[in-house]
Parts: structure tokens; sequence; C-alpha cells
């Protein structure tokens, strides 16, 4: 019945369908089982789930005579990989057993485990296990949690096609790293680590895999290898020559056990060498010494200082590496030196996405010398650098006018900073500002004015903003607040750098502006003067609260293409704010955090009725009426949503 | 520019050329003739099958190239089918895998995938018994074999 489709359509199946379906018949069981256990989860189990003890896998031998001429494109690729994988090259298992030699490959498999493992496996109480034996040549993409050296030990013998590995809890050791891997090496091609108990060495063992193309590290317990200074040149530059074809490395959140003293230190980095103010003599090409060492003495990294010393004496030198083809690299920094990562960015030329998050050394000189190392870059993500300035923010965008996504979350930013970026990269998609200070009205309103390909603008968590933001007249003309930095534009400059019109109006699709408060004096005089220039009207009042709510629906009504909103103010009147906005029939999701007053059930009538029917996920503020959400979850149930 | 497609059983169809294009077969065909009044062939696809994915091609005609999606995921893809291609797809079982076999056929993967996913969508759900009778299959497992799998696979069914 099935042509050589049955794969496409399998794809398209769930797995309770396919376990259904690979139940039908033999025919089917051959078509389907295979996608079944093409992706699997692993886990170890401590609690005896409803063990039975008949049920070994073995017993069952399908028919010789499954059909002869199977013309499933798919069927015959499994069997050929299987046996060509699988099988000892005279094996009697070959191609020509056709697609369901399953009762040769078992055999194989089992011949290939030995002894105690096959005791392990009979007495195991994991069915998932006991499927590996059969079954583990499919399996492509395997999850597996909290697993032992011993099941391990199976996985290494029986997942011989396997491709993507992530293991999750648990403790590895080199040893039973380096059997996996070399058992797999040409066919992993992804290895991800997260919130592993304890990994140590990880990264020598990873060098057999000469398919890897990523690899990604979250969450985890490190030994403290890692933890020393030498990991880029020891660990990660080996990793980089040994696997040519990697493209993109994560490291963060990496917690780092040091075994001698049994203590947990918090660095969410994964490298404990410290020293500050060395960037000038590092940024040369990676063969200076850490040279400048003044710890860092906070709390958590004082211990730390003991690699350090130890460090000291043996001076760091990089060993001239080829350049890698590396082409996204993230690694939450913590106290690595600024030298050491721009030795190992320097390696890494054609680099496009670089995150280096929470570092506590990279500084402007860092930023003004990557533009020599990775002129590819497109995405940068940069939260929590302490020592950033605006001054090597406004080199970072100057030198890349190309930026598409740009974070620079829980920052110490300017208005100027985003004047800059305004200015130098028209191209930015994504924008993430959230948990910034030091950032006003004004300075976001030039991103609305300037971006014209902006989609994602994240502002959460910047305290001040106002509605005055979305009022076009707050930086018309020669605002006193502008005036300096106006000062350096060539009139021409000027005359451009001002339209009035969002740049971003047809291109938002998300806009996260959780707390508007009331402006600011200065912003209002500085709004104030703008209105009497340009209009001689008004005088000096404050901006009432019906007033700064029509500003905001005046503002939002500029957008047409809104997806996704978060908005919220103490003093925000919704059905005024969200009234007659063009983008009330493509917004999604909306979550308004807080309103002038609670919302009552016309008012949530109004919006899923009135304002915004396509909705599809809507959070309220939570302390408020408990009628509303309950009505909401009568009218349209799903549409409310709790989760952050 | 018209195009005139022949199919199995002799009949001829005249398209717009944007209609028949969206059949990539047919679109290299033209590609490497060129320009030419001649009929094409098609001699997989029978009249009735023919009339049906016109059909189709006359109604996406203005759709998007689609990208290629390198995922194989399944997890990833979403079951859901338009309103009108699941009226398009509300036909006899036969003419469905047919439909699907041409789509196969022509390289319209578009249709190919709205085909599979009727299918997908008709084992959803099924119990093996009730996906034999839909699709008439007899059950040539032993009731022991039959249990057997029914444990090796336990784990993806309960969810």
């Amino acid at each position: 019945m099935l042509p050589e489709l049955d794969r496409h359509i399998a794809s398209h199946m769930d797995r309770a369908s396919l376990a259904c379906a690979a139940r039908v018949s033999k025919l089917w069981y051959d078509i389907f089982s295979p996608v079944l256990w093409r992706h699997v989860s692993l886990k170890h189990l401590c609690e005896d789930d409803n063990y039975d003890d008949e049920f070994n896998f073995i017993p069952w031998i399908p028919s010789a005579s499954s059909p002869p001429s199977l013309p499933s494109s798919c069927s015959s690729t499994w069997s050929s990989w299987s046996s060509s994988s699988s099988s000892p090259p005279k094996s009697p298992t070959s191609l020509s057993q056709g697609s369901s030699s399953s009762t040769g490959i078992t055999a194989l498999h089992n011949s290939k485990l030995s002894l105690v493992q096959r005791a392990f496996v009979h007495a195991s109480r994991n069915k998932m296990l006991k499927g590996l034996v059969r079954h583990g040549h499919h399996i492509i993409e395997l999850t597996a949690t909290g697993i032992t050296d011993q099941e391990m030990a199976v996985i290494r013998q029986c997942c011989t096609n396997l491709r993507v590995l992530e293991l999750i809890g648990g403790r590895y050791s080199a040893e039973n790293l380096t059997d996996l891997f070399t058992m797999c090496r040409d066919s992993i091609q992804t290895v991800r680590f997260r919130s592993c108990v304890l990994l140590k060495d990880i990264f020598q063992p990873l060098a057999h895999l000469s398919n890897l193309r990523d690899f990604e590290l979250h969450g985890s317990f490190v030994g403290n290898t890692i933890t020393s200074p030498y990991f880029f040149q020891q660990d990660l530059f080996p990793m980089l020559r040994a696997c040519p074809l990697l493209r993109s490395v994560l490291i963060e959140q990496v917690y780092i056990i040091d075994q001698h003293v049994g203590q947990t230190f918090d660095v969410a980095s994964s490298q404990t060498a410290s020293g500050e103010g060395e960037g000038g003599g590092g940024g040369g090409g990676g063969d200076s010494p850490l040279t400048g060492s003044e710890l860092v003495s906070s709390g958590s990294t004082s211990m730390l200082s003991v690699h350090l010393k130890a460090a000291r004496s043996q001076p760091y030198v990089a060993v001239p590496s080829p350049s890698s083809s590396l082409r996204k690299f993230s690694l939450d920094c913590g106290d690595i030196p600024a030298s050491v990562i721009m030795a190992f960015l320097a390696t890494c030329p054609q680099l496009q996405e670089l995150v280096l998050d929470w570092s506590r050394e990279l500084c402007d000189f860092s930023l003004s010398q990557l533009y020599t190392k990775c002129p590819r870059l497109t995405k940068v993500s940069l939260s929590r650098c302490e020592l950033i300035t605006e001054v090597g923010l406004k080199i970072l965008f100057k030198s890349y006018p190309n930026l598409v996504t740009v974070d620079l979350s829980h920052n110490e930013l300017s208005d100027s900073v985003l004047e800059e970026l305004a200015r130098s990269c028209r191209w930015v998609q994504h924008l993430s500002l959230n948990h910034c200070r030091n950032v006003t009205d004004v300075g976001i309103q030039q991103l609305l004015l300037n971006l014209g390909s902006l989609t994602y603008l994240g502002l959460r968590f910047i305290p001040g903003l106002s509605c005055l933001m979305l009022d076009g007249f707050l930086t018309a003309g020669f605002a006193p607040v502008l005036a300096s930095s106006l000062l350096a534009y060539t009139p021409s400059e000027l005359s451009t750098y001002v339209p009035r019109q969002w740049a971003c109006r047809d291109t938002l699709e998300s806009l996260l502006l959780p707390d508007l408060v009331q402006p600011s004096r200065a912003m209002l005089e500085q709004y104030h003067h703008n209105l009497v220039m340009s209009e001689g009207l008004g005088s000096v009042e404050a901006v009432g609260v019906r007033e700064s709510d029509a500003i905001v629906q005046k503002g939002l009504s500029l957008f047409t293409n809104l997806r996704t909103m978060v908005l919220g103010g103490n003093n925000m009147e919704m059905r005024v704010a969200l009234s007659g906005l063009p983008s009330a029939h493509t917004l999604e999701s909306l979550r308004i955090t807080k309103l002038k007053r609670a919302m009552t059930i016309e008012d949530a009538e109004w919006l899923i009725e009135t304002g915004f029917p396509k909705l599809q996920q809507l959070n309220i503020p939570q302390f408020g009426n408990p009628q509303v959400p309950e009505w909401i979850r009568m009218q349209q149930p799903g549409l409310l949503s709790t989760d952050k | 520019m018209p195009v005139t497609l022949t199919s199995l059983d002799d009949v001829k169809f005249t398209v717009d050329k944007d209609v028949a294009e969206r059949s990539i077969l047919i679109k290299n065909m033209i590609e490497d003739v060129g320009e030419s009044d001649s009929p094409i062939p098609l001699p997989n696809v029978s009249s009735a099958v023919l009339k049906k994915v016109i059909e189709y091609c006359e109604h996406h005609r203005n759709d998007p190239v689609q990208v290629q999606d390198e995922t194989d995921d399944p997890r990833k893809r979403s079951n859901d089918i338009e309103e009108w291609d699941m009226k398009f797809m509300a036909v006899d079982q036969e003419m469905l895998f047919e439909i699907i076999l041409a789509a196969n056929y022509l390289d319209i993967k578009p249709l190919l995938d709205v085909g599979c996913k009727t299918v997908a969508n008709i084992i959803k759900g099924k119990t093996p018994e009730e996906i034999r009778k839909t699709f008439n299959i007899v059950n040539d497992f032993t009731p022991e074999e039959e249990a057997q799998i029914k444990k090796e696979n336990e784990w993806a069914e309960d969810r």
C-alpha cells in the first residue's frame, strides 16, 4: 500500500502514531520503527517502573520473506547504513537482505556487547536501554539523562550512527567519553552537555570527533581542568584543530568545582585566570604572557587567585594556531582575561556570531581591536560587561555598520551610545536593551526614528522611560539635551537625522515596554520647549494622565505590524492607550504588566473581542479582579497564559 | 504563455506557464527544451489525477516558493493544513495516494507535504486495528510478536 513516500509520511507523525503504526504489520514495522527510534530520550531509571520479566526483545524473529523489493528509499537507506557501519566486512548481513535484516543486526549488536554488558542489559529494567540492542543503529539523535557508565557503554556499542548527542545530568569523565567518541567519531556532529553534575577533562575526548559541528556546554559543574588558565590553549585550540568543521561553540552558565577545596564558585564562567588592564598587551596576537594581574577581589573569585598565582610562574604562551572556520562562539566570560579572549578570536576570522556575556575583563580597548580579528560579525551580544563604556560601544558600532543583532542588556549605556547605534548600524533587526541604565526617552526615540529594519526591541526593566519616547516632538529641532552631541554633525547629516516618522514602523514586530512611568521633569521641559518652538503653542504644565495615554496610543498607532507587545504603566488606562491600533489584526501576543486600575470584565471583553481579535496569548496583571481571568478562560480557553 | 501537458491516457491539458511551473519537473523540462509548442508528456500521471494536480497548482499559483527547510525534524513541523487544501484532499484513498505519487513525480513539494500530512492525520489517533481496517492491511504478526512490539515501543505511546 505505501509507496516510496513512507518517510515523508512518517515525518509528519508524532511518536504515539509511529508506535501504533509500527504495530500494524511487519512491513509497517520495518518502515516506522526506525523513524520512531531516530530520536530517543534515554533516562536512567531509579524507580522500578512496571518491570516486565518476559520482555527481552530477542524472541521475535521477523520473517525472512519480507517484501522482496520494497521500493522505499528510506528503508533501504536505513538498512544500508546499519549494515555498512555495524557489520564486519564479510558479514552475511548485508544489503542483500533488504530492509528487514533486524535479526542479523540484533545478533551483531549482541555479539558486540561483552558478556557482562549483555548481562547488564538483561538485568536492566530500562526498556529503552534494552531497545538500544535492537534499534540502536537507527538512533540519530539521543538525549540521555543521568546515565551511568554501564549504560554509557551500551550506548557506545549500540548507537553506531549517532549524530546528535545530548547529555543531561550525570557525571562523565574523559575515559567513558573517549570510548564513546572514538566509536562514533565519524557520525557525531553535535554534542551538548546540559546541567551535568560533573565533567572532567571533556575536551580531549572531543578531539576524536572529526565531524563535530556544534558544541554546547551549558549549566554544568565542571572539574577544575576547564578552569585552568590554559583552557584556551590546551583544550579549545586543539579541539578547533581536531574538528575542522566546528561551526558553533557555546559555553555558558558553567560552574566550577574546585576539587581541592571542595567549594563551589558561581563565577558563571569557565575560566579562572584573572588579570586586569592587560588589554593593551594582549590584543596583539596571542603570544603575550598574562601580564597585569590585579586580582579581582570580589568574594566569589578570591579562591581563584590560587590558580592564577600558579599560572603566573608558567607564562602563558599561545601557539600560533591555524585559523578555524568557527562561525558562532558563545562564552560567559567571567574573569577570563581579555587578552586570552582576543587571542582566541584572532584565530576565528570567519566568526559571524559572538556572545561574550558576563565579562569582568573586556574593556573598550578590546572592542576597538575586535574588528581586526573578526571582521564578519553580524550578531553581537555583550550583556553584563562591566568595564565597557560608551566609548568602546561607539567604536564597535562604527566599525560594524552591518550588525543585525545587538544585545547590550544589563549595561551602563547613554543616549549618545544609542544615537551612535542609530546612526551607524542602520540594519539592526534585533535589539535588546533590557536592564540598561542611563537610557532616556530621547535615546530610544532615536532608535525608533532611524533603525529601518528593526523587528525586535526589548526595553524591559529600563527605569524612567515614559510616554514621551513615543512622541516625535521630543527630539524635534535643537533640543537642549541633544545640542552637545549634535554640534559634531555636519549640517547635511543633520537634515537626514530628523525624519519625523518611525523608521521601523512597518518592520517592528516585537516591542517590550513594560514599565512606563510619568515623564521626568527634564524630559517634560524639553518636550514643551520643542512644542513651543515648533508650533508656538502650549504652556508648561504637567502632561495629564489622559494625555499620556493618548500619546502612547498615537505612538503605537504608527506601527503597522506588531505581533508581540509587552506594555504597562502605573498610570495607563488600557482602553485609551490600546484603542484603534493598526496592528490590532496582527498582534498575536500581548502582555500587560500594570495598569492604573484593575481590569474589569468589560475591559477584558473589549480586549479580546474588539481590541485584538487575533490574539493567541495574553498575560494580564496577576493581582486584580479574580473574575477577569476566569471569564477569559471561559471565553477563550488557552488564551490566557500565566508563565513569565 | 500556455503550456500543454499530456497525461498517461493521452488527454491534453492546457495551463498557464506559471501554473505548470509549480512542478519543478516541468519547470526544468521547459528550461531544458526551451519555449516550444509541443505538449509535455507525463506518462506517469492519469488524466483524473492530473486534473486534480492542476486544480491545486492553479489555486496556489501565487504562493511564494517554499524555502527548503533543512531540518527533517518532525517535532518542529506542524500538521496544520489550510482549509482549502483540506477540502481538496477530501478524496478517496486511492486518489489520495495517486496524488501523492504524482506530486512526488512532478516534484511539487507543497502538494507532497499536504498529501503526506493528510495520510499522517488519518493514521493519527487510531489503534493498530483501526489502521489495518482503514488501509485494508492484513495483520501478519503472531499475537506474541505483536505483544512484544507493543512492549518494545511502549515508551512512545504513553506521553
